[in-house]
């Protein structure tokens, strides 16, 4: 056969797959019906073998491009469809990232370490002489820092209900600003762990400590109550939740600097999914914490409310994690 | 055509291959830096575009409640959403095209070819944080331009690489060809035919030659016309292509386009 007349004989067979296949690709689910499942699987294989007749006949580039092109996209379909399941983030909450968390316990505790023992030092350090968080964080920041729990809106006193009103009209607003700021931080501290994870150890160690400092800063100028009052109900789900992403980094870090018998970018590869779902578990997190944070936290809630409920968010946060999705 | 028995063959190319279940060798175009630089450029702007316009509808619609801190709010996590969301979704669910891609024709897929997930999206997008190191993609450039599929650093991660996606088409007829007379291909020295490549090239000539002036046209011509008039017999086709190169080759285009299959069967329509 020569060439025209192999271009004659097979060019409907080609455009009859091309209209197939664009239906494919239109989002939903495939509208083709069982009949021309077939026939799309018939027509894929009879141009794979056009391909190779081209290619080994060298009837020029412009037929094989088309042709390659063509399977490219056939290709695609057949060895990528993924059929969607329905109720995927329920189950990836209720099961799979607790799960994921728990077959990764080491770089949690390690994240959990980086961050919380340079945490307790600078807060030890700074509770026994204030000046030293000067050292840390600028003065503006310190000043803003006590004059927050200082003037806590909607305490008993004067002014109550106008302190009040203006403090729940901030509600939301400061919902959707920790939602933004605080997942920023934890998708920065995940993608950084790239870097043989110094990123996320970056970000980890200066988060610890300079929430350490505000706190013993906060504490020694005698505003205790009023900052473990805001403080304490969206922390269970907030420090943990940085914790997760910096575990998640250090998956990755950890790929590269050791990827056992696996070449270093297969390694990134096999161990991204588990990243990923560190750090999107941790963005779930996050997002309920700034609900907290943005709508109870500052509440004129009495203290032991305030505790009993940190308390409970404490328990469920360590239930949630160390039991859901855990098969009896 | 590039041969694959000799690896060490391998042409510097934006092509990156793949073999497939079918023992089918493809060839994927990769996409350069300058489409994605564009398309990241238009996906900013239907990033704005989005924010703006949901702004204005969310103002009207939550009017009544203005002054309770419910449209910042909602405002800054559709700012959030759209920061870290845009890519990963859209790639999701228009199976690695934004916008912008869509635009330029790129498409993200797997190294091994098929389309993405929501994971491989995700995790694409959220490591744009660690190209953006120390600025502007500077660690995602050096990564792209140090890795076989131009990937960045997310790309490396997810296991996948954008490509330039071209609607196949087979050009249609080679309008106004028969002005030319075809070449008698007898005029060849002992069995010499011009391969089926060098006929595509000189149709590539021909599809543009209204886009180039005469001259340049003749120009490129002589490149393929000189080794081609080695081959002749005579002295008279010699000069010919010799001295209308562009002419000569067009002859030989009509010679083994007119007739069906026609390698050297237009020789007796001289």
């Amino acid at each position: 056969m020569n060439k025209q007349g192999f271009l004659r004989d097979r060019r409907p067979a080609w455009e009859r797959f091309e209209s197939l296949l664009a239906r494919t690709e239109t989002s939903g689910p495939p509208r083709l019906t069982s009949g021309e499942v077939s026939e799309l699987s018939e027509l894929f294989r009879a141009l794979c073998y056009d391909l190779a007749q081209v290619r080994s006949r060298d009837w020029g580039s412009s037929v094989e491009r088309y042709l390659n092109d063509l399977v490219v996209r056939g290709h695609g379909v057949f060895y990528g469809a993924k059929p969607s399941k329905r109720g995927r983030v329920t189950n990836f909450f209720s099961h799979v990232f607790p799960r994921v968390l728990r077959e990764n316990y080491t770089f949690f505790w390690t994240s959990a370490a980086l961050f919380a023992i340079p945490m307790a030092v600078s807060w030890t350090l700074v509770a026994s002489d204030p000046s030293l968080a000067y050292r840390v964080l600028p003065g503006q920041v310190l000043y803003t820092m006590e004059s927050m729990y200082e003037n806590e809106p909607g305490e008993q006193g004067d002014g109550e209900d106008e302190g009040e009103e203006s403090f729940e009209r901030q509600d939301a607003a400061m919902a959707g600003f920790y939602v933004r700021h605080n997942v920023s931080i934890a998708f920065k501290c995940f993608a950084l762990g790239f870097f043989l994870g110094l990123g996320t150890i970056y970000v980890l160690l200066s988060n610890g400590i300079q929430i350490g400092t505000v706190a013993g800063y906060v504490i020694a100028q005698g505003h205790g109550d009023r900052f473990l009052g805001f403080v304490l109900s969206h922390s269970p789900f907030e420090l943990t939740a940085i914790v997760i992403a910096g575990a998640g980094g250090l998956v990755l870090g950890h790929a590269i600097l050791a990827p056992g018998d696996l070449a270093r970018v297969d390694a990134l590869r096999q161990r991204g999914l588990v990243a990923v779902q560190l750090a999107l578990g941790a963005a779930g997190m996050l997002f309920v914490a700034a609900m907290i944070e943005g709508f109870w936290s500052a509440q004129p809630t009495p203290l032991a409310v305030k505790y009993a409920a940190a308390a409970f968010l404490w328990l469920t946060v360590i239930g949630y994690l160390g039991f859901a999705g855990r098969t009896a | 055509m590039y041969r694959h028995d000799d690896p060490s063959l391998e042409p510097l190319s934006n092509l990156t291959y793949l073999e497939t279940p079918e023992n089918v060798r493809l060839a994927f175009r990769l996409a350069g830096p300058g489409s994605r630089l564009g398309a990241y450029l238009i996906d900013l702007g239907v990033r704005f575009a989005l924010f703006y316009g949901i702004a204005v509808v969310l103002g009207v619609v939550l009017a009544p409640l203005s002054g309770t801190g419910l449209s910042t709010g909602v405002l800054l996590v559709l700012a959030f959403a759209l920061e870290w969301g845009y890519g990963c979704l859209f790639e999701t669910w228009w199976n690695g095209q934004t916008p912008g891609k869509r635009t330029f024709g790129l498409r993200v897929v797997k190294t091994e070819g098929y389309g993405i997930g929501f994971y491989d999206a995700m995790l694409r997008n959220l490591l744009r944080a660690a190209d953006f190191v120390p600025f502007f993609y500077a660690a995602g450039f050096i990564a792209a331009a140090s890795t076989s599929r131009m990937q960045r650093i997310g790309d490396i991660v997810a296991g996948t690489m954008v490509i330039r996606e071209r609607r196949p088409e087979l050009k249609g007829d080679l309008a106004g060809l028969s002005e030319h007379a075809p070449f008698p291909m007898n005029a060849f020295e002992h069995s010499f035919r011009p391969s089926e490549k060098t006929i595509e090239a000189i149709e590539m000539l021909y599809r543009r030659r209204e886009e180039l002036a005469p001259a340049r046209v003749d120009e490129i011509a002589s490149v393929l016309a000189e080794p081609l008039g080695g081959h002749l017999a005579s002295e008279d086709e010699k000069k010919l292509a010799r001295e209308h190169p562009a002419e000569f080759l067009f002859r030989l285009l009509r010679a083994s386009r007119v007739r069906p299959g026609a390698h050297g069967e237009g020789a007796e329509a001289a």
